[in-house]
């Protein structure tokens, strides 16, 4: 976007980005689909925290770019931008009535309408709707205007109330194994979300927290710069190996689902640090690196399996087989790869990570 | 004398030349030993050789708009698949509309020169808008960035389309005018076989005196040539991108019908396979090269169709047709080996790179 662009021009610029998002975000079936889990018990759904979200959001960029200065301008392009997003869901619901959009767009079923238009009907709902978009803008600007200290508090009080929500089924069995805090459970969810007392009972106690940390958090942290170097060392190493003790606590506080998520995302990381040596550092884009981690599933698979006798090994042992294996086929493959043509190792290393699977699939282990 | 060549010629080159060879060997070996076989008549290999024109042609209409991009932001668009996929898809429901309502029989020829026109329309909105939306806001970032962001683009519209058209196979209406077949000079042609390769013929035609003839053509060629250069000449650099990506998005919708017409049924990752094989076909042709793309999307159709049955049967391989898209890669490395600047490129492709 360029600079010299007027306010209100981008306002409705990005208002119209908005309503095309939050249409096709209807029309995907994400709102449909959100909607059966709610934040807050009975009160508001994921689906309309979807579309709230973008209203807000892109609200927000548009009194960013009114600036601070101008209050008035910000305030207004941000309902303005809140409104033509709005529109968009009105547009939706008002075609909807007219022509059947379901011949083409399966998700746009009578049930999206209803939740469009907050279970009101269309007569209703749309100028409902229009209502939103104006208060969703009028809290972005206002949330904008406000002072860094309350809106930093705002946000993240009402984003851990939001993924408090959304985490709901993940976070419930962890309280659970809490002991006597697990009554925070029944504080804190209803049937499906949030209580509404428990919603209220976070906020206020993320924003406490927040807004005490905003306060008192500055001299700490100069505490702790003004500390001596050897001080420093110690906290830092202190904090590692706290770290590190938490991780190895997490897999038996967490439970079993959780558990396995963390090692997932362990293995994302891992395969994460070795994609960067190969991007970052040598600056190839190999797209067949996972062939390398295929590889690696499928030597171990094989070395542990129990039909080969003797040499039927556990894990560990078997590892660094595995990681050899690994290094041999990178150096097969890799070497050719960048001599021969630099940029091209792209689509050959396409290639080659669809057809390692292949590949390996003609050697079953079974015999 | 020996220490020469020692230094001349790598390992590598060596590995890469007995891999080569072998697998030329294995091709003519197996040719040899089909023909002589002869499980398959003359009448076999024509039928072969006219499905190979048809899909070469609709994967060279397809790679003309991966060979465009290339040619002007020297990145490859990931997300032509996907942009091939959206027309035809979304002509779908035209198509289908009209089959409802008998339209598609009284007024046939009209009909499809709707579903073109829609599904172009389709194709062009998004590959406009892909360049508006993902590519310009990188233009001047490494050119890793781009390339990821084309295949994050991909992704998107594949689950965008898939969201939004659910993930069923639809059917494509037949449409009773290419149903049958015409004999000419003694051969036998199906129908919709004829139209497709027609009409691919006559839009490559269209496409290519557009690029070459009319000043927006001139225009993109320039740009392709050197951004600055054109930019100092009064040219608008990224007006002359975004027309290339139209341009390409046009050819890639109406592929996409002609896809359609030949395989009779959409479905929303029908795009990924015909945009790796026309991503293939311009890097055979020479990637920044249009006829060679045409050329090269024409010999990979051939070879896929040919291929399975002439190199393969004769070694004994059961049910070859399964193994014509290992053809098509295999093709695509050997061609990377040796020749990286495939048929008709003159750019060193790896110094540009």
């Amino acid at each position: 976007m360029n600079q010299d662009q007027s306010p209100w021009r981008y306002a409705v610029n990005i208002g119209l980005i908005g309503a095309l998002t939050v249409v096709m975000l209807a029309l995907i079936g994400m709102v449909a689909a959100f909607n059966k889990r709610d934040i807050i018990y009975k009160v508001v759904t994921m689906g309309d925290t979807l579309l709230l979200l973008t209203a807000v959001f892109l609200s927000f960029l548009a009194a960013k770019k009114a600036g601070r200065d101008q209050t008035l301008t910000a305030i207004g392009t941000a309902i303005l931008t809140g409104v033509i997003t709005a529109a968009g869901i009105a547009l939706l619901v008002a075609v909807g009535q007219l022509i059947n959009l379901r011949m083409m767009f399966i998700n746009a079923s009578p049930a999206l309408y209803q939740i469009l238009t907050f279970y009101f009907g269309p007569k209703l709902g749309i100028p409902l709707v229009l209502l939103g978009g104006v208060l969703s803008g009028l809290f972005a600007g206002v949330l904008y205007l406000a002072p860094p200290m309350l809106r930093k508090t705002l946000i993240t009080a009402l984003s851990s109330v939001m993924i408090a929500g959304v985490l709901q089924d993940m976070l419930r069995p962890v309280i659970s194994l809490w002991g006597p805090l697990a009554k925070i459970n029944l504080f804190l969810f209803a049937a499906n979300g949030l209580a509404f007392k428990g919603a209220v009972g976070l906020f206020v106690l993320v924003a406490l927290l927040v807004y005490g940390w905003g306060r008192k958090g500055s001299t700490v942290k100069s505490k702790v710069v003004g500390l001596p170097a050897g001080q420093q060392r110690t906290l830092k190493i202190a904090t590692m190996l706290a770290i590190v003790f938490v991780l190895l606590v997490l897999p038996k506080i967490l439970g079993l689902f959780l558990s396995e998520v963390l090692t997932i995302v362990g293995l994302y990381v891992l395969l994460g640090l070795g994609l960067n040596i190969v991007v970052g550092f040598a600056g190839l884009l190999d797209l067949g690196y996972v062939a390398f981690f295929a590889v690696g599933s499928y030597v171990v698979a094989v070395l542990t399996s129990p039909e080969l006798g003797f040499f039927s090994m556990g894990f560990w042992s078997a590892l660094p087989f595995v990681m050899a294996a690994g290094i041999l086929s990178g150096v097969l493959l890799g070497v050719p790869v960048v001599k021969s043509f630099g940029f091209w190792s792209c689509p050959t290393g396409c290639g080659r990570g669809s057809a390692a699977p292949r590949a390996s699939a003609k050697f079953p282990i079974s015999a | 004398m020996l220490q020469r060549i020692r230094e001349r010629i790598s390992p590598t080159d060596v590995v890469m030349w007995l891999i080569g060879g072998g697998l030329m060997f294995m091709v003519v070996w197996g040719s040899i030993a089909t023909l002589i076989k002869g499980t398959y008549t003359t009448r076999h290999w024509i039928d072969f050789v006219i499905f190979g024109l048809a899909q070469g042609s609709v994967y060279a209409l397809i790679a003309t708009g991966y060979t465009m991009v290339y040619g002007v932001l020297r990145m490859i668009n990931f997300a032509h698949g996907e942009v091939f996929m959206s027309g035809p898809y979304t002509a779908y429901f035209v198509a289908a509309y009209f089959y409802r309502n008998d339209f598609l029989e009284a007024q046939p020829i009209l009909c499809l020169g709707v579903i073109f026109l829609v599904s172009m329309a389709v194709s062009v909105t998004i590959a406009f808008f892909l360049e508006r939306i993902a590519y310009r806001p990188l233009r001047g970032a490494p050119r890793l960035i781009p390339l990821i962001t084309a295949i994050g683009a991909s992704f998107f519209l594949q689950y965008l389309f898939r969201g939004l058209y659910g993930s069923s196979f639809q059917a494509y209406p037949d449409i009773p005018m290419l149903e049958g077949h015409w004999v000419i000079a003694g051969i036998r042609i199906l129908k919709f076989q004829a139209v497709v390769i027609v009409a691919a013929v006559m839009l490559m035609f269209a496409l290519y005196s557009f690029v070459m003839k009319s000043r927006i053509g001139k225009a993109i060629r320039s740009v392709s040539e050197d951004k600055e250069a054109s930019a100092l000449m009064g040219i608008d650099v990224d007006k002359m991108i975004s027309m290339t990506f139209v341009v390409g998005g046009a050819a890639a919708g109406a592929a996409g019908v002609l896809y359609a017409i030949m395989f009779k049924q959409v479905h929303f990752f029908m795009g990924f396979i015909p945009g790796i094989k026309a991503f293939t076909a311009a890097v055979l042709g020479g990637i920044g090269n249009i006829p060679g793309a045409m050329l090269g999307g024409i010999f990979l159709g051939l070879v896929e169709s040919v291929g399975p049955s002439l190199f393969l049967d004769g070694l004994g391989i059961v049910a070859p047709y399964q193994l014509k898209d290992a053809i098509a890669f295999t093709m695509l490395v050997m061609v990377l080996i040796f020749r990286p600047t495939g048929f008709l490129g003159e750019r060193l492709a790896v110094k540009k790179a």
